[in-house]
């Protein structure tokens, strides 16, 4: 039999929403005294003196100390090479084998993230710097493999089709274990302000728990004691929604335990997982989740616009595109 | 304004929630006029939703109410600093100004975890009988969560 499933290649890219520090594309400096080596017979000797306790530079400690000839001593803060010679020898270091004339050069303030800022770092000093694979599989789009990829791109959909319902935005709940989709639900808000489509996904699930708030069906388990060992919350549950959720459904995401966050399109001014702020990466929360921006970024906008298009008057549609 | 009389509202939906098993929050909505409009604590455990904090609950009961015009102006008088989820919801809702009772170190969305962006046209004042309203949380939390899957439930370690 000929196979029916026709591979569609993706027409979109995931963009991880990953820390600053990760993204970053300069490498942050510090200036250091730096002296260089001319006995090479005197190397360990050097190395093994600049460990003692009174000549370690804590702040320093994820570079190495040595580059070719040259050897770090100490951070060149508001001292000339002279004061820094006679600081050291106070301290009782030896510059046998070392020039004595020690000059001021930039190295990386902190170890690198990833592999590309460590390939910058180390034109300036290296570092002890050992790459995180999975970031690094991650950052080359390498995470997820084709079937997982059209897996996204199946439940996006999913969503989207929720977008037609209510204000142009869709979201839906997926078990990844087993690829079923939970719940899904469209967006209510201009009935209610908090039926955003997140906050009503979120209700959905609890629903399929014996919980929910929001109608249609009240509530109709309300024990406390049911079975503990069931599904809790949205806890192992994959996220998806046709835009970057606002603070609120952000912070929501968080309370529910979500899994994973895919996203189609970006909000830089009131997003919560990248624009605005980046909740899932705060400091201090206690749930932590990946999030992941641009599935089908462009139908999930194209979704948007419509609704917005079909219920606005012509003068509201510069002003509803600005809400998008 | 004094605010004790309406704290001590919040304080008693905190304490009705703290009976039933969930986290003790309470919450009330009061407009311009002084009159409260909409009152609520927590429902998490009974909703199995972890979204619906007394704040939220507030709002629904506005919308039901049928008086959603009220929304805007109000001012939430709440045992607990809102989480970053609420914070931003009063945001959206217009409300201008915040009363809380005690900081909330896990999810303070009124500076303690984040300051909220839209928060600083919002007056805001915390610590009013924090400590009423931190020793009901102590109360609660001192107890599992008798919610939480058996996997999360923490096992009492035994002293050495």
């Amino acid at each position: 039999m000929e196979p029916k499933r026709v591979k569609h290649p993706l027409t979109w890219t995931l963009r991880p929403v990953l820390p600053k520090n990760v993204m970053a594309d300069t490498v942050d400096t510090v200036n250091v005294f730096v002296d260089l080596i001319i006995d090479r017979t005197c190397t360990s000797k050097i190395v093994k003196s600049l460990a003692e306790p009174q000549f370690a530079v804590p702040a320093l400690s994820h570079l190495k100390r040595v580059k070719g000839q040259t050897v770090i001593l100490m951070p060149a803060i508001g001292l000339s090479p002279e004061q820094c010679v006679a600081e050291l020898r106070n301290k009782g270091f030896n510059f046998d084998g070392l020039s004595g004339r020690p000059t001021i050069v930039p190295v990386p303030r902190s170890v690198p993230k990833t592999c590309l800022q460590n390939q910058w770092a180390r034109e300036l000093w290296p570092s002890n710097f050992h790459p995180d694979k999975r970031l690094e599989s991650v950052l080359a789009g390498k995470y997820f493999n084709d079937l997982e990829l059209a897996a996204i791109d199946s439940h996006m959909r999913t969503a989207l089709e929720c977008a037609g319902i209510g204000d142009g935005v869709g979201a839906a709940v997926v078990d990844p274990t087993n690829g079923q989709i939970v719940a899904k639900s469209g967006d209510l808000r201009s009935e209610h302000p908090v039926k955003h489509a997140i906050m009503c996904v979120v209700d959905n699930v609890a629903k399929t728990q014996g919980g929910g708030a929001w109608g249609p069906v009240e509530p109709t388990n309300t024990s406390t004691d049911c079975d503990k060992t069931g599904p809790y919350l949205c806890t192992g549950y994959d996220i998806y929604v046709t835009r970057e959720p606002c603070v609120m459904c952000a912070m929501a995401l968080v309370h529910s335990r979500a899994r994973r966050v895919f996203y189609g399109y970006s909000r830089p001014t009131v997003g919560g997982l990248g624009g605005l702020v980046s909740v899932h990466l705060l400091d201090g929360i206690n749930h932590r989740f990946e999030v992941f921006a641009g599935v089908l970024e462009q139908e999930c906008h194209a979704a948007a616009e419509t609704v917005l298009m079909s219920t606005a008057g012509d003068n509201d549609i510069e002003g509803l595109k600005l809400q998008l | 304004m004094d605010w004790s009389n309406y704290m001590d509202i919040s304080l008693s939906l905190a304490e009705e929630a703290l009976e039933v098993g969930e986290v003790p929050v309470g919450c009330i909505f009061v407009d311009n006029d002084s009159n409260i409009i909409a009152s609520g604590r927590n429902t998490v455990n009974k909703t199995k939703n972890a979204t619906r904090h007394a704040e939220i609950n507030c709002v629904d009961n506005i919308i039901k109410a049928g008086i959603l015009e009220k929304l805007s102006n109000v001012t939430v008088v709440v045992t607990v600093e809102p989480c970053i989820m609420c914070a931003a919801m009063l945001i959206k809702i217009g409300c201008t100004n915040i009363i809380y009772g005690c900081a909330n170190d896990r999810f303070g969305g009124c500076g303690t975890v984040l300051a909220v962006p839209g928060l600083e046209n919002c007056k805001i004042q915390g610590g009013l009988f924090a400590d009423q309203a931190m020793h009901l949380l102590k109360q609660f939390y001192k107890g599992q969560n008798p919610n939480a899957p058996e996997s999360k439930v923490k096992k009492k370690t035994i002293a050495p």
